[in-house]
């Protein structure tokens, strides 16, 4: 059964990649959705299998891979209740979006290439989810990265597309070098990559110092990766240009599935990171930092996806805060709830890209409640649950992390959690009214505005500009259908991790604590007292965060409510230097390539300069006249006298003769 | 007494051998061609001569028929054919360096002759021939032939093909190229 | 029998006239002729060591030598013939298509 759920992406990736690719466009759709489908029901059929063995963890071996003395490496897979879960996030918001995409892309012409990668990447993300050692989670990583570069440079001859499409991959693999890196420590101190063994020695009782130390290092390694990959500063440079790609892979991608990799990493080796107490602190100042920083450039951007990417970042932050200060299972709740409502929103933003004509700019956006009611009402019910908006699905998710980081982090970090949840809010209600309230403010539609979406130049929207003032209408039920379940969602999960406080039982927290083992050493380090603080406590710091987002938000449509507000343009005189700041991002990228980037293709152009044209090819060629030369200074030699021929084989003959008598 | 006949049979040999240095260098030092070729004629009938004091009788023969008799013919009517003059410049032209070079390996070869075999056991007898007994078995003649047409078949037979192969060579060289013939 | 030595030296001396004229003469048949005194010396050591051995395996070798050494001299008189028709001279200067 597992081997189904994990084979069929892959087998629907070779069939659309290698046979199909003739075939009309319903039917790489259907191979590609139906491959999902079966992901999905397989994926339900192996987790209840397992939750009904009382959720222990199920080892699967499937064939040996690597076997180098001591090292063992094989493929084999582990059906716990994280990977279960994150299995079925995986397959099940994968199937939606699949099926989402064959609406988005309708105005291709070839998508066989499009659901290939599409698979490919399912395929290579449960490879990482349910991975039973760190090479094969590692294969999954790399892969993951792979598939993202493919369809992020989908559209590939637009340079643009393809440069955002490099940069993923190659920051990505920055923060590989650390989790190789941290591979190779792990094998070192302990002998084994495997999880579950890595789980028994660490896990179980008291490590010597030295091992600590190590342990420390290798968590760090870790997190470099997880940086990488889960765009936390300073590596999160990727995830905006990485917008280019189709929305659908900007949701499944960029939200729910790859950049939680980080996150499901870590969780997964929560028993180390709990050793390593000082690389939780950068864990969680990285997180924080990132969730603030990532919200604040949000507040200014005007192309509604790189909204919804910084919103991402942000959100990512905050899990990755709520890893550092030890709530694995708040971070993963969190993880869950996002998964929801970010793929539903990102959906959205592409239904209102794909009626706009691929226009993303939101300030000629507007007024779209009227022409997409049902693409509104699932928008509104996603961005309710981002604010944190009870009882939506955020607020509890959110809660629970910002409650942790208070009485694990200190207040200072509940603040910075707290101000971000107030951008948070100001810039997605402002999403959403600069999207649908106001008038419309889209008048002629210029399909060749700035767009990252759009690069193909043959479309059959050339047609289309014969009737001038466009009116934007609902997409067909292809592509709300989808939107509708992950609105269910996102309105209902939440409910499963109702906190004590509030008279629930924290399901979701009592579900995944067997994954978490606090090892002996430091459990009085990590043991979340929460008898010593006040059930008002957090009940006060829950109504502190709604109240914060009720203001944020109610600021938020004042100032844009029916559209933006004159008095912005004042501000933005007013206050040019900050927002001139915050609309470049920081000046962060440029700051890479004047640094970093730079350097390096200098480096490259003096290598190639220098070394290859002089050096090497001079010495090849250096040998070539050498050749010649001495040819040149033999030749003469070659009189062609028969008589000197035959005197110098006389004379051979007797040194010869010589050597062999007198021997 | 002084033993006759190995003073007869040395000197008969030294004899020879002083003949046929200096005719042997007549043949390389002349510069008429056909000089050249009669002294070689000379030559073989010298050798022919130390062949039969060595008992060879049929080599001798064998020497003396169809080493002088038609090789030596064969040069001499191509050198008639081609009319050949005596050669102009000097016979022998070297430079100083290839006639010492030439000169070291003739010394070379006559001290790896003399002083290589002395000493050593060559395996070579004594050079007693059982006369009685080859001429019980037929005579010198016969024992050859024996030898030739019984252990040395092959070779036999092999050569008769070499002089098939060297006769149409020959001709196939040596025909005039056949002038177009075209009106 | 005088020493098997002798006739070695004999050889020897042969040989080395024939090398000498074989590589110094300018006149092709000349070096032809130089040839066939060296073959000459050669058949002088078979004789003289077959006998010393004690058979007659010498003179059978001679007989081929003899053999080989009068094919030899009509293909190569052949091409001297031959080369004559081409350049008119038998001087050894017009073998130089090795030249270079």
């Amino acid at each position: 059964m597992l081997w189904i759920m994990l084979l069929a992406p892959l087998v629907g990736a070779v069939l659309n990649g290698l046979v199909l690719r003739r075939a009309p466009k319903w039917i790489s759709h259907l191979v590609a959705v139906g491959s999902m489908a079966v992901a999905f029901a397989a994926a339900v059929a192996v987790y209840l299998q397992m939750m009904k063995s009382g959720g222990e963890p199920q080892v699967y071996f499937a064939l040996n891979w690597l076997d180098a003395g001591a090292f063992h490496a094989p493929f084999q897979y582990i059906v716990d209740r994280l990977s279960g879960l994150m299995m079925l996030v995986v397959t099940g918001i994968g199937t939606l979006i699949h099926i989402y995409a064959g609406g988005y892309m309708h105005e291709e012409e070839k998508t066989y290439r499009f659901f290939t990668y599409l698979n490919l990447f399912v395929f290579m993300m449960l490879q990482l989810v349910m991975g039973d050692n760190l090479m094969v989670m590692f294969v999954g990583w790399e892969g993951v990265g792979l598939c993202s570069y493919l369809l992020i440079g989908y559209w590939f001859h637009d340079d643009n597309n393809a440069a955002a499409g490099m940069k993923a991959f190659l920051v990505n693999r920055i923060g590989d070098i650390g989790f190789l890196f941290g591979i190779f420590l792990t094998y070192k101190h302990f002998g084994t990559v495997s999880f579950s063994e890595l789980r028994e020695l660490i896990g179980a009782g008291s490590l010597d110092a030295v091992k600590v130390g190590a342990i420390g290092w290798i968590t760090l390694c870790l997190f470099i990766g997880a940086t990488g990959k889960s765009a936390q500063l300073p590596l999160y440079v990727w995830l905006p240009d990485a917008m280019a790609g189709p929305t659908p892979v900007s949701a499944l991608i960029h939200a729910a599935t790859m950049v939680t990799a980080g996150i499901y990493m870590m969780t997964r080796l929560n028993f180390m990171f709990y050793l390593a107490p000082m690389t939780m602190q950068v864990v969680a100042v990285i997180g924080g930092l990132t969730a603030f920083f990532a919200a604040t450039i949000a507040l200014v951007q005007s192309d509604i996806k790189k909204v919804l990417a910084y919103s991402t970042v942000s959100q990512l932050g905050y899990m990755v805060m709520a890893c550092g200060v030890g709530a694995f299972e708040a971070g993963v709740f969190h993880l869950f709830t996002h998964a929801c409502f970010k793929a539903l929103m990102f959906l959205g933003a592409g239904s209102v890209i794909v009626a706009m004509h691929h226009e993303q700019d939101m300030f000629k956006m507007g007024g779209l409640r009227k022409y997409m009611p049902i693409t509104h009402l699932v928008f509104l019910v996603g961005v309710l649950a981002i604010i944190g908006m009870p009882p939506f699905a955020g607020f509890f998710s959110k809660d629970e992390i910002l409650w942790k980081a208070f009485i694990g982090g200190g207040p200072l970090l509940w603040g910075l959690g707290a101000v971000t949840a107030g951008c948070t809010s100001f810039y997605m209600v402002r999403l959403l009214c600069l999207t649908f309230y106001g008038a419309h403010r889209g008048g002629h539609h210029d399909s060749h505005a700035k767009s990252h979406d759009n690069s193909h130049d043959h479309h059959a929207h050339k047609a289309d500009h014969s009737h001038g003032n466009h009116v934007p209408h609902e997409t067909g039920v292809d592509m709300w259908g989808p939107l509708v379940v992950l609105a269910l969602l996102s309105a209902s999960v939440g409910f499963l991790g109702v906190p004590h406080v509030l008279g629930g039982h924290n399901l979701f927290e009592e579900y995944l604590k067997p994954i978490i083992l606090i090892p002996e050493s430091a459990q009085e380090h990590w043991e979340f007292l929460e008898a010593t603080y006040s059930h008002n406590l957090e009940l006060g710091l829950m109504a502190a965060s709604v109240i914060v987002m009720v203001i944020a938000s109610g600021t938020a449509i004042a100032l844009y409510g029916r559209g933006p507000a004159s008095v912005l343009t004042k501000w933005k005189t007013s206050f040019a230097g900050a927002y001139s700041t915050l609309s470049n991002k920081y000046y962060l990228d440029e700051f890479y390539f004047a640094k970093i980037v730079q350097p390096v293709r200098d480096m490259a152009e003096f290598l190639w300069a220098f070394v290859d044209v002089k050096v090497i090819d001079g010495a090849v060629n250096g040998v070539a006249e050498l050749c010649s030369f001495m040819a040149g200074s033999i030749s003469f030699k070659m009189t062609g006298s028969v008589h000197r021929h035959a005197m110098v084989l006389v004379v051979g003959l007797v040194c010869l003769l010589s050597v062999l008598v007198f021997n | 007494m002084p033993d006759f006949s190995l003073i007869l049979t040395h000197g008969t040999f030294h004899i020879l051998a002083a003949l046929i240095t200096i005719v042997s260098v007549c043949v390389v030092a002349s510069r008429h061609p056909v000089k050249s070729a009669v002294f070689l004629v000379v030559d073989l009938f010298l050798l022919a001569a130390v062949y039969a004091s060595l008992e060879s009788h049929f080599v001798a023969a064998i020497q003396v028929l169809v080493y002088a008799g038609a090789v030596v013919v064969l040069f001499l009517f191509v050198i008639m054919l081609l009319n050949l003059q005596p050669d102009q410049l000097k016979g022998v032209r070297f430079s100083a360096v290839e006639a010492g070079t030439l000169l070291v390996s003739l010394i070379g070869f006559l001290i790896m002759a003399v002083t290589g075999l002395q000493g050593k056991p060559t395996g070579l007898g004594d050079g007693s021939l059982d006369v009685v007994a080859i001429d019980a078995a037929g005579g010198n003649t016969y024992v050859v032939a024996m030898k030739l047409l019984t252990d040395f078949i092959w070779p036999f037979e092999l050569a008769s093909i070499l002089i098939l192969l060297a006769i149409v060579a020959s001709i196939v060289i040596a025909k005039k190229e056949k002038k177009n013939l075209s009106a | 029998m005088v020493p098997v030595e002798f006739y070695f030296i004999l050889a020897c001396v042969m040989f080395t006239l024939g090398l000498f004229g074989a590589l110094f003469r300018r006149n092709i048949i000349m070096v032809l002729m130089s040839i066939e005194l060296m073959l000459n010396a050669v058949n002088l050591v078979f004789v003289a060591a077959g006998r010393s051995i004690g058979n007659v395996d010498g003179q059978v070798m001679v007989l081929f030598v003899i053999t080989v050494a009068a094919c030899e001299a009509a293909v190569g008189l052949a091409m001297v013939i031959a080369l004559f028709r081409k350049y008119g001279t038998v001087n050894t200067d017009i073998l130089r298509l090795l030249r270079g």
